[in-house]
């Protein structure tokens, strides 16, 4: 199975700290696991999630392992769901201080490379070649 | 050639093909100034790629060209996903920060 990597890019208006814990505190509004269907996380080395999700109707269920957390730089965890047709992928998450803002870096690697991905690729594609046109 | 082959300018494309966005809100990802984006925003328009509306005192941008929205569909469902979880974080800590002022 060809594999393919994702990487989101965002800068938040808050300290590295913060933006840190709330992203490890499944309880806190404007974190990634808030308002979902049903959440379970143990957010230490080796601690294990299950995050429910509901979209398009259905719920969609997450696995996963936290792998490394160094507060307030990065954290590493597994990421099983049927998006990654069974297949251990992993999410690592950095925070890096800019000025008074935060970047957060979020790579998503080991993702099967389906469909949508080829998609993806072939849009780009014709993107250049209408652009080539043009120009 | 020239729009898309600088990484800043497909990132711009790839924020708009999650729809309609302000100016200010399209530079804010960027570790340059607002200035240095709107450069890369005429680069796109020239092009022909994103149209420019003004509402108010906002300029909005949006994909212009129709073939062009669909790259929505081609951006994978995670990075949709990802996106969606870091556009509430910014909003949590924007209306934090509002709060607080």
């Amino acid at each position: 199975m060809k594999l393919t990597d994702i990487t989101v890019t965002r800068a938040i208006p808050a300290p590295v700290e913060k933006v840190f814990d709330v992203w490890m505190d499944p309880k806190s509004p404007g974190g990634p696991w808030f308002g979902a269907e049903r959440v379970i996380v143990n957010p230490v080395v080796d601690g294990l999630f299950y995050l429910a999700v509901k979209h398009e109707g259905r719920t969609w269920p997450h696995f996963g392992r936290f792998v490394a957390i160094d507060r307030p730089q990065r954290v590493e965890y597994t990421w099983m769901s049927e998006g990654t047709q069974g297949v251990e992928s992993v999410v690592t998450v950095t925070f890096e201080p800019r000025e008074d803002q935060t970047e957060v870096t979020l790579r998503h690697s080991g993702v099967p490379d389906d469909e949508t991905g080829r998609k993806h690729e072939q849009g780009w594609t014709w993107v250049l070649s209408m652009l080539a046109e043009r120009f | 050639m020239v729009a898309i082959s600088d990484p800043t300018r497909r990132a711009i494309i790839g924020r708009l093909a999650r729809g309609p966005a302000r100016i200010s809100d399209v530079a804010r990802p960027f570790s340059m100034s607002l200035t240095g984006v709107c450069k890369h925003v005429r680069v796109l328009e020239r092009a022909g790629l994103v149209r420019r509306t003004r509402t108010g005192r906002e300029n909005m941008l949006e994909l212009s060209a129709e073939p062009l929205r669909d790259v929505a569909r081609w951006i994978s469902r995670y990075e949709r996903f990802w996106n969606l979880r870091l556009d509430r974080l910014e909003g949590f800590f924007a209306a934090q920060q509002e709060k607080s002022k």
